[in-house]
């Protein structure tokens, strides 16, 4: 998994033309930082991870399949896709509230929020889903042009462009997390019953459009 | 022979030389200082850009002992700056009157291209200027 590379080229190059005298290597260490804080407030990267219960365990040990370091536990969902009650005390280890009766006939599976870490590729780019710039490469540009003009005493030093930059930086990663909250479903409502109110069927409630919570 | 592009030590050597008109032997400056100006030049710029060295987990600043074909990791648009470092810091040797003045024009350069600031200008050495007679107190044109 990496970034697209003509969305990477791309994106080095518009940062170029807006930040003159910056360094390639620069801006690439900039990006990194600048990923991190965007995965990171806007929960966009998540992956479910299978596992097999075994009876009497509690602990299992997270290993993303993709690349990237696991920050938030979303939700843990047995075979019947029912929630089970489980926390992620320490990072990539998930703990079940009660321990299984039984070896679980089925897979449960966690969905678990990422973001990059090292190490970064050959060419010093962070490792990233390779749909990130192709759908947010202006948030990602607003955000790594405007913590480049932050950085003082350089030929690219605008501290009023900084602000701007990232306040539409900001702006992004909410929309990312909206969209990541809604699984890129467009009118999807963020409401849902209490889970003692949910059930799975449309029994005796209203049938719509946009069922839904993910 | 083609120009010197400053890619490796032995051409930003050839460059320096170029600006200090030093292309002749037996050589003004000698390829040990002008090796040392380089070194020193190089550590500076980590102090003004240490973007310009970053590797993959670090920053790290070469440092060279003799005249090579050892590739500078610089990237191609800070190769200039580097080489009116390099040009300033030999010239300062010099206790010429001029060669303070472009030693000073270098290094000024040299910052300028690297942060975008223009500090203020050092002072020179040197002997001052024959002062000018004030207006008036010399004697009169023409007269008997």
């Amino acid at each position: 998994m990496a970034l697209d590379p003509r969305e990477t080229q791309q994106l080095l190059a518009q940062a170029q033309i807006k930040l003159t005298g910056a360094s390639e290597a620069g801006i690439k260490a900039e990006l990194y930082d600048v990923l991190k804080e965007f995965f990171e407030d806007s929960s966009c990267w998540q992956e479910d991870i299978p596992f097999l219960p075994v009876a009497n365990q509690t602990e299992y040990l997270l290993a993303p399949a993709q690349d990237g370091q696991i920050i938030r536990l979303n939700g843990v969902w047995d075979g019947n896709l029912s929630p089970v009650e489980s926390y992620m005390p320490d990072f990539a280890t998930l703990i079940l509230r009660w321990p299984p009766q039984s070896d679980s006939p089925a897979n449960f599976f966690a969905r678990v929020t990422k973001t990059v870490t090292l190490p970064i590729t050959r060419d010093a780019l962070p490792v990233a889903p390779d749909w990130t710039l192709r759908v947010y490469s202006i948030h990602i540009l607003d955000g790594l042009v405007g913590k480049m003009m932050g950085q003082q005493q350089k030929t690219y030093s605008n501290n009023t462009m900084a602000a701007y930059h990232l306040k539409r930086f900001r702006t992004g990663i909410q929309l990312a997390k909206v969209a990541a909250e809604r699984a890129n479903l467009k009118g999807a409502q963020n409401w849902s019953y209490p889970r003692g109110w949910r059930n799975n069927s449309q029994r005796g409630g209203v049938s719509t459009a946009y069922p839904t919570r993910f | 022979m083609p120009p010197p592009n400053l890619m490796t030590v032995e051409q930003m050597i050839k460059g320096v030389r170029n600006l200090l008109l030093d292309k002749i032997r037996p050589y003004r400056y000698g390829d040990t200082s002008l090796i040392a100006a380089l070194n020193i030049t190089l550590n500076d710029a980590r102090r003004l850009r240490p973007d310009l060295f970053i590797s993959r987990y670090g920053i790290e600043v070469p440092q060279y002992e003799e005249i090579s074909g050892a590739v500078i990791p610089v990237e191609p648009s800070f190769r200039l700056p580097i080489e009116y470092g390099i040009a300033g810091h030999a010239l300062l040797r010099d206790e010429e009157d001029v060669q303070d003045s472009r030693a000073n024009t270098f290094i000024l350069n040299y910052i300028n291209m690297l942060t975008g600031q223009r500090p203020s200008v050092p002072v020179e050495g040197g002997t001052p200027a024959p002062r000018s007679k004030p207006r008036g107190s010399g004697p009169p044109a023409g007269g008997e």
